[in-house]
């Protein structure tokens, strides 16, 4: 079994919330055990099954997922509800967690945690854990949002709504060194960036200089 | 984030001003920079011809769009490198910029008009790409202005350039070059008079000003830049800057004021005299001029 410290590198908040860096650890590392004990460390999320994820249309939303095994959540129509218009997401598979867990450390990829509104019933029989769900936050679509990089060009999802402050500390860059470009406009550092948008972070330092003088 | 001046919302904020401005009192304040520094440093006369050296990039194109719009009889040189697709990339940005302008751009191609390239030059010389690009340009510059009767050659080194030099001569304690770095250097027998008026603005404002102003630039860097001191230095500076805003700023203007004239030449021995290179005419210490040299180490070997 595994100690209590191990287990809370993997806790979204220390992710999410940007704390700090959180030490990988190697799938070959992940035994069942592991798995098992984040499950109930983070209080039994898998076994909320019927929570719901404020989006727009089922099917917009799944298509929204070019890569679903990135993501850390299945999104499928709610039948129990038989309402065609939210989603739910799906019991989590663990295994697929260690995994996103991983790229969400490679790419400093992004956790959100969501406090259950006032009007929102809670859900899941263990409310008494805390609440720190892996959930795109509310008014998200829960399709990562774009973000272009250049030199060299590349091209990252990552969750939103987030401020381009937030968005720069999440990618390590300084804010000195960059402009932020949200579809065709520049925008401050306070401006918040929905995952509708298409945001490029376009480096502004150039090195093309000549000798020393 | 608030505009400093009008109270409506910033598009970005200047950190060394503790500012954030709207879009357009940004172009405003960008104007203001410039003009403030060509007036600080007395670098270009009302009504005199400017050459800008114009390489399709951000402070270049910018550097030529805040002369125009400051009423400056601004005309453009672009230099063709020779560097595979980012020079025709470069080319077509300078020329994207000033044809619809009516602005009349100048072209010089390292390859067509000299006979070997700055990739040729890196390889027969065994020196890192950047110095004989640097070499070849203030030489083609200088040559070009007088040639074509332009007193004055502007220059897109900006506040973050001029800081990652001078932290780097500073570092090395290269005397002599800090002696000449300053944002004016004057005319002399073979030199034309060259200025940057760019000085008191950074390179992320640079950026800023092309996109609020629509003009497209070349956004990728140089291939052969990889690994150039300078991007380290701007990085440390970047860094500094980040903890303490107007670091850089205080670095130059204070190296200008205060720190600039120790390192000029003090005795009339330590003047060099300088004749005339065999092959090309230019100024040069020498027999032959470093970049006829350069030209005859690069030439490709039929």
């Amino acid at each position: 079994m595994v100690g209590h410290s191990e287990l809370t590198r993997y806790h979204p908040r220390r992710v999410g919330l940007g704390v700090g860096p959180v030490p990988r650890l190697a799938r070959s590392e992940l035994s069942l055990e592991v798995v098992e004990a984040i499950g109930e460390d983070l209080g039994g999320l898998g076994q909320a099954p019927d929570r719901r994820v404020e989006t727009g249309r089922v099917g917009e939303a799944q298509g929204a997922f070019p890569r679903a095994r990135e993501c850390p959540v299945d999104l499928l129509p709610d039948r129990t509800r038989r309402v065609a218009l939210t989603g739910r997401i799906a019991p989590i598979d663990w295994w697929r967690w260690g995994t996103w867990m991983e790229r969400a450390h490679l790419h400093r990829a992004v956790f959100h945690e969501r406090l259950p509104s006032a009007a929102e019933p809670r859900l899941t029989s263990r409310s008494h854990y805390p609440v720190t769900r892996p959930v795109f936050p509310a008014g998200s679509l829960g399709c990562p949002m774009k973000v272009l990089l250049r030199n060299p060009r590349r091209e990252l999802d990552v969750a939103g709504p987030i401020t381009v402050t937030a968005l720069l500390q999440r990618l390590d860059l300084s804010p000195e060194s960059v402009l932020v470009i949200a579809g065709d406009e520049l925008v401050a550092k306070d401006a918040r960036l929905d995952d509708t948008t298409t945001v490029e972070i376009r480096p502004v330092i150039s090195g093309g200089q000549g000798p020393l003088e | 984030m608030k505009c400093r001046v009008c109270r409506g919302p910033a598009v970005i904020d200047v950190r060394r001003h503790n500012a954030a401005f709207c879009r357009e009192h940004f172009l405003v304040h960008c104007t203001e920079q410039v003009r403030r520094a060509i007036d600080d440093h007395d670098m270009l006369p009302a009504g005199e011809r400017v050459l800008v050296a114009v390489s399709g990039g951000k402070d270049s194109l910018a550097l030529w769009d805040l002369l125009t719009e400051l009423g400056y009889a601004a005309d453009g040189l672009y230099l063709g490198l020779g560097i595979g697709e980012y020079s025709d990339e470069s080319g077509r940005f300078a020329r994207a910029y000033a044809e619809p302008r009516g602005l009349h751009l100048h072209e010089v191609d390292l390859g067509a008009d000299w006979g070997f390239t700055i990739p040729d030059a890196a390889a027969g010389t065994h020196r890192v790409p950047c110095s004989a690009c640097g070499l070849s340009k203030r030489h083609l510059f200088n040559s070009c202005a007088l040639e074509r009767g332009y007193p004055v050659v502007a220059t897109g080194h900006n506040l973050d350039d001029e800081a990652a030099v001078l932290l780097g001569n500073v570092l090395r304690w290269n005397t002599e070059y800090l002696g000449r770095q300053h944002p004016v250097l004057p005319a002399a027998p073979g030199f034309v008079r060259k200025i940057k008026p760019l000085i008191r603005l950074g390179e992320r404002e640079m950026a800023a000003y092309c996109v609020l102003r629509g003009i497209d630039y070349q956004i990728e860097e140089c291939p052969m830049a990889a690994g150039n001191r300078h991007l380290h230095y701007k990085e440390v500076l970047n860094a500094l800057e980040d903890r303490s805003p107007g670091t850089k700023a205080a670095f130059v203007h204070g190296f200008a004021e205060r720190g600039h004239a120790r390192f000029g030449v003090t005795s009339p021995d330590e003047t060099v005299i300088l004749g005339r290179c065999e092959q090309c005419g230019a100024p040069t210490p020498g027999s032959v001029c470093a970049f006829c040299r350069l030209r005859v180490r690069a030439a490709p070997t039929p």
